[in-house]
């Protein structure tokens, strides 16, 4: 990708988790494996070089984050509605600005995109795909600065498409 | 001439005639009188003015109803933005955010949302002109919103770096649609379906400094 930039969202690797889930992660980036309860994989985006310069906005590291969890065996529509009313909760300054039914690596899922502010100042903008396979509820966030949204939204709908999902062993 | 801070919130309202006089302070045209030299002495404004007398980008946001129309502008430089909402026609909210903060607040004035629709095909509407879905006459306004079956319009200039740039945007049960004249001798408009995900990537991507 000779033509990529720093800061571009350029598909690069694919990786395997245990949870039941493929997802390109761009090149690059810093990828945890189960960083915390809950959390199946995050990926951080290098820093950038204006962060030299920059304050928090240009310091921020745009992220993935991917969640596997099991629904407790609510059905699609409850277990989203019971996401819709968490994240105004917990995210400053949650604006809500798009949501649609779409499959999401085969599966019945949708996607989100909100607006939300950083405990440290930095309007963010957050795209999440989210589908349901069994018993098992998938969501991958992507979290960028927002002024940058536009320059990564294809990159990240990119990514997003690579998802393929299977039902983890023990979730109903 | 009406000014009003709040103390605890730093919130700022002002009347017409106090607006255009702090512009006017602002750009140098002439010196303020009254309670708007009372409210630059206070400080309270001076991030606001910053972005007043030097922008790099300027912007106009009008949201138009069957019941109003609301003409709000903006002004951004490298570090902070202004924006003027009409809270009412003669009452003018005025607040100093930083840039990164204009779209969401822009998202905000123009009610940007998900919304329900189904599958959604261009359509091209006669008789009505872009213009008139922010006319100021009651009647007018309503016909055209009404004859694009659309609760409310709303359109958004920005001059920047990048040249000038203009989008107008209906929206209502059937979900936004950007809007076109396309008349050729008589009025009409092209709708064309656009998700409230494109209309966040353009409010974002107006090159903010």
């Amino acid at each position: 990708m000779a033509d990529a930039r720093e800061g571009d969202v350029v598909p690069g690797r694919v990786e395997w988790w245990p949870g039941g889930v493929w997802l390109a992660v761009p090149d690059g980036w810093e990828v945890v494996v189960e960083p915390e309860e809950g959390v199946t994989m995050t990926a951080l985006e290098p820093p950038r070089r204006e962060s030299e310069e920059g304050g928090p906005s240009a310091a921020f590291r745009a992220n993935l984050v991917l969640t596997t969890v099991s629904t407790g065996g609510l059905g699609f529509r409850d277990w989203q509605k019971g996401t819709d009313e968490l994240l105004p909760r917990v995210l400053d300054q949650y604006l809500l600005l798009d949501l649609e039914r779409r499959a999401v690596g085969g599966h019945e899922g949708g996607r989100r995109l909100a607006h939300h502010v950083s405990p440290d100042g930095v309007a963010l903008t957050m795209e999440q795909w989210f589908a349901l396979v069994g018993g098992t509820g998938y969501t991958v966030t992507a979290t960028v600065d927002t002024l940058r949204y536009d320059a990564v939204a294809d990159g990240l709908a990119t990514l997003a498409d690579t998802m393929a999902l299977r039902p983890v062993d023990g979730h109903r | 001439m009406r000014v009003d801070v709040d103390e605890d919130t730093g919130r700022v309202r002002v009347d017409t005639e106090a607006f255009d006089a702090l512009v006017a302070s602002a750009t140098g045209a002439r010196g303020p009188g009254g309670p708007v030299a009372d409210l630059l002495a206070s400080g309270a404004v001076d991030p606001l003015l910053s972005a007043v007398r030097a922008p790099s980008v300027r912007w106009w946001v009008t949201v138009a109803g069957e019941e109003k129309v609301r003409r709000h502008e903006g002004w951004a430089t490298s570090g902070v933005a202004a924006l003027r909402l009409a809270v009412t026609a003669d009452e003018h909210q005025l607040v100093a955010v930083e840039p990164q903060f204009v779209p969401a607040g822009l998202a905000r004035v123009v009610h940007l949302g998900p919304r329900k629709v189904g599958a959604r095909t261009p359509r091209t509407v006669p008789g009505v002109t872009a213009r008139d879905l922010f006319d100021a006459d009651e009647r007018r306004r309503t016909r055209a919103l009404r004859a694009l079956e659309v609760s409310f319009a709303w359109s958004l200039a920005v001059d920047g770096d990048r040249g000038r740039a203009d989008v107008t945007v209906v929206d209502g049960p059937l979900g936004p649609f950007l809007v076109t004249d396309v008349g050729t001798g008589s009025p009409a408009v092209e709708l064309r379906p656009v998700s409230p995900t494109q209309l966040w990537r353009s409010l974002v991507d107006v090159g903010w400094p």
